[in-house]
């Protein structure tokens, strides 16, 4: 199996949660912090962990999964790294300050919800096959 | 050996002011303290507000996020893992040298300079005379005291109808902060309906904080750049480190930082203070006529208990059950964000069901907007890209409520100092707090009103959450005010029963603790604990 770098994971991480690839800084800083802090990936969770590194169109569906079975996985705790460093970056602001919106955005909202349910299932299934 | 005149140990809100009557009494004080500061992020803040620090600061990750991603906390919430990266300094090396052994009770302490009050939310709250009489505090001594700490720190305020239980009687004090939109519309609701609140024993008002809104002795007034979590450098915010930094500029005032406090042994002429050095380790002892200890009422426990025999000796615990309750107040969901904010409670929320402001107790509110959104996206179960898009549309909307209740004594709150070969003083304090069944109950249905109370001014709860017992970081009671001259007790002037030249200036004495911040009346005590030490002389 082909290794994926930190740098990479950072390019995939930041990819999701922002619809677009990080910056240098960002991923640099990604790396560097998991790096440091040297926590290993359990064995119960590698295998999740490298799927959703391999197939990044699962990772919304395993992150959804997981949210509801295993919300302090690891892969939930690097995107949750990725998300507060993408919040800190002033590049990103405008995508995290809170915005105006009109009324009619509450169907946004709703849809979301919705949206994020049907993942979740989805992604429940998903996680107990790689499993 | 040179003998000091007088020895305070710790510069937290009690050591500074108590400190600091003496200083300005005219005699010679020495404090002890180990004094840990904020030496990485202190100096990168900039004077800027939170939104256009947001958007044009490159390096802010290393204070919103910390430069080893300390400012996220990951799995179970502990006591003080709320702390900002920029914070964090209030809690370190407390694991080294002030070890706790429990499973019912975590509290917070601290080495740092300026003590937990680094991390004061900064209500200050008169406590009335019923819960003066219950915690054993002299009123009349209490309300001189009031004022002149009112005059030391700075307080803004307002007569609304929480002010009984916020400035009371005190006329010295600063007009209120602007409020936020969030709560502009929360208050507007309450005044619609306070008869109805009023009459189920609800009141809601400005608290009285620690806060200028007016310039002060070289303190600038409130900026309104909601970077309070984050920094103090306008010293609009009292801080104690303010107090201890302008002792410092004083002849009659000496401060050893990097010291330890240990214990003491009165001799026939002097006390001997026995400390650590904690730059090396090495055992080290001060002498001192008069001995006044303010390092938080778990650190003079420790100090009194190694002092005296401790085997089998059981203090008891006061500490305030608190719970945090995050809201959404739906009217202002997808609104953008607001430049002129604050980190601080901007209202109170009191119950008092007896109206007798006695066993009142205290809600705090907060607006939730430079915390950002990475602290809370995790309480949501879904995916991290749907709760993104979800909160960011509710974050303008949010509110914090966070409920202290006032606390008795129990038979299962006590703490007491156990031998520990591996700990660096050899001994660990070993609590126990377990609320009786009974407690819990009020407690819950308390809780519930309260629930229902906010919902009245268009707020709903999204859940409650309880962080664990101690995590209030309002302890008190552990040497409580006796007329008698029973061991581990303090005589109402703080002096330690048993002891000639050992004072207590922190919260130790308390009998009762009110729901109400009780760094205020922690400060007045500490002040006149003061005057009674150069009284005793």
């Amino acid at each position: 199996m082909t290794e994926i770098s930190q740098k990479d994971e950072a390019t995939i991480f930041g990819n999701y949660l922002l619809n677009r690839i990080p910056n240098t800084a960002v991923r640099s800083l990604y790396e560097n912090i998991i790096q440091s802090s040297g926590i290993p990936i359990s064995g119960n969770e590698e295998k999740l962990f490298r799927f959703a590194l391999k197939n990044a169109w699962s990772i919304g569906l395993i992150d959804s999964a997981l949210a509801l079975l295993n919300p302090h996985h690891e892969l939930r705790r690097r995107l949750y790294l990725m998300y507060a460093l993408l919040e800190a970056t002033p590049e990103y602001a405008d995508h995290f300050l809170p915005k105006q919106r009109n009324p009619f955005y509450l169907f946004v909202i709703l849809f979301s919800g919705c949206r994020a349910i049907v993942k979740t299932i989805i992604g429940v299934l998903l996680v107990k096959l790689i499993a | 050996m040179e003998l000091h005149d007088y020895i305070v140990v710790g510069s937290g809100c009690t050591g500074a002011m108590a400190a600091q009557t003496l200083v300005e009494a005219g005699v010679k004080v020495s404090m002890l303290d180990i004094g840990v500061s904020d030496t990485k992020y202190a100096s990168i803040i900039p004077d800027k507000d939170y939104l256009d620090i947001r958007k044009n600061e490159s390096q802010q990750y290393r204070y919103f996020v910390g430069d080893e991603a300390e400012g996220i906390s990951w799995g179970k919430v502990k006591t003080g893992e709320h702390l900002t990266p920029p914070r964090k300094h209030i809690m370190q090396l407390v694991e080294k040298y002030l070890p706790v052994e429990s499973d019912s009770f975590s509290p917070m302490e601290s080495l740092s300079y300026g003590g937990l009050g680094n991390g004061w939310g900064l209500g200050c709250c008169e406590f009335s005379k019923p819960e003066m009489d219950a915690a054993g505090l002299n009123f009349e001594h209490m309300q001189k005291a009031y004022t002149t700490v009112s005059a030391r720190i700075g307080i803004s305020g307002s007569k609304d109808d929480a002010s009984p239980y916020t400035i009371g009687e005190l006329n010295n004090y600063q007009a209120a902060p602007e409020m936020d939109r969030n709560f502009s519309m929360l208050f507007k609701k309450y005044n619609g309906r306070k008869n109805k609140f009023n009459s189920n024993g609800f009141y809601l008002g400005r608290p009285a904080l620690a806060l200028l809104t007016e310039n002060l002795d070289g303190r600038k007034k409130y900026a309104y750049r909601d970077m309070d979590f984050y920094s103090d450098k306008d010293k609009s915010a009292y801080r104690p480190w303010i107090t201890t930094d302008e002792l410092r500029k004083k002849n009659n005032f000496n401060y050893i930082g990097n010291r330890l406090v240990l214990s003491f042994k009165e001799q026939t002429d002097f006390t001997e203070v026995h400390c650590i050095n904690t730059e090396n380790n090495i055992p080290e002892t001060f002498r001192c006529k008069k001995l006044i200890l303010a390092p938080g009422v778990l650190g003079t426990a420790r100090i009194v208990l190694r002092s005296f025999n401790r085997e089998n000796i059981k203090l008891p615990l006061l500490c305030n059950p608190y719970a945090y309750i995050p809201c959404i107040q739906p009217a202002m969901m997808g609104k953008a964000a607001e430049q002129k904010k604050m980190g601080f409670a901007q209202l109170s929320l009191f119950h008092d069901p007896g109206k007798n402001n006695f066993d009142v107790a205290m809600a705090s509110i907060y607006s939730y907007q430079s915390l950002m959104l990475f602290r809370i996206i995790k309480e949501a179960p879904l995916n991290f890209r749907d709760a993104h898009l979800i909160m960011r549309y509710l974050m303008s909307g949010f509110i914090i409520m966070g409920i202290h209740h006032p606390e008795k004594r129990g038979h299962q709150k006590t703490i007491e100092l156990i031998n520990d070969p591996g700990s660096l003083t050899s001994d660990k304090l070993k609590a126990t707090y377990i609320l009786s069944e009974e407690e819990k109950e009020k407690i819950n249905s308390r809780e519930k009103k309260y629930v229902r109370a906010i919902r009245k001014i268009g707020a709903y709860a999204i859940k409650r959450i309880n962080p664990g017992n101690g995590s209030s970081i309002h302890y008190a009671g552990t040497l409580p005010f006796s007329n008698s001259n029973e061991d581990y007790t303090l005589k109402p002037n703080g002096l330690l029963n048993g002891t000639k030249n050992i004072f207590v200036a922190d919260g130790s004495g308390f009998n009762y603790l009110p729901a109400k911040g009780l760094t205020f009346s922690l400060m007045a005590n500490a002040h006149i604990t003061a005057l009674n030490v150069l009284k005793n002389e």
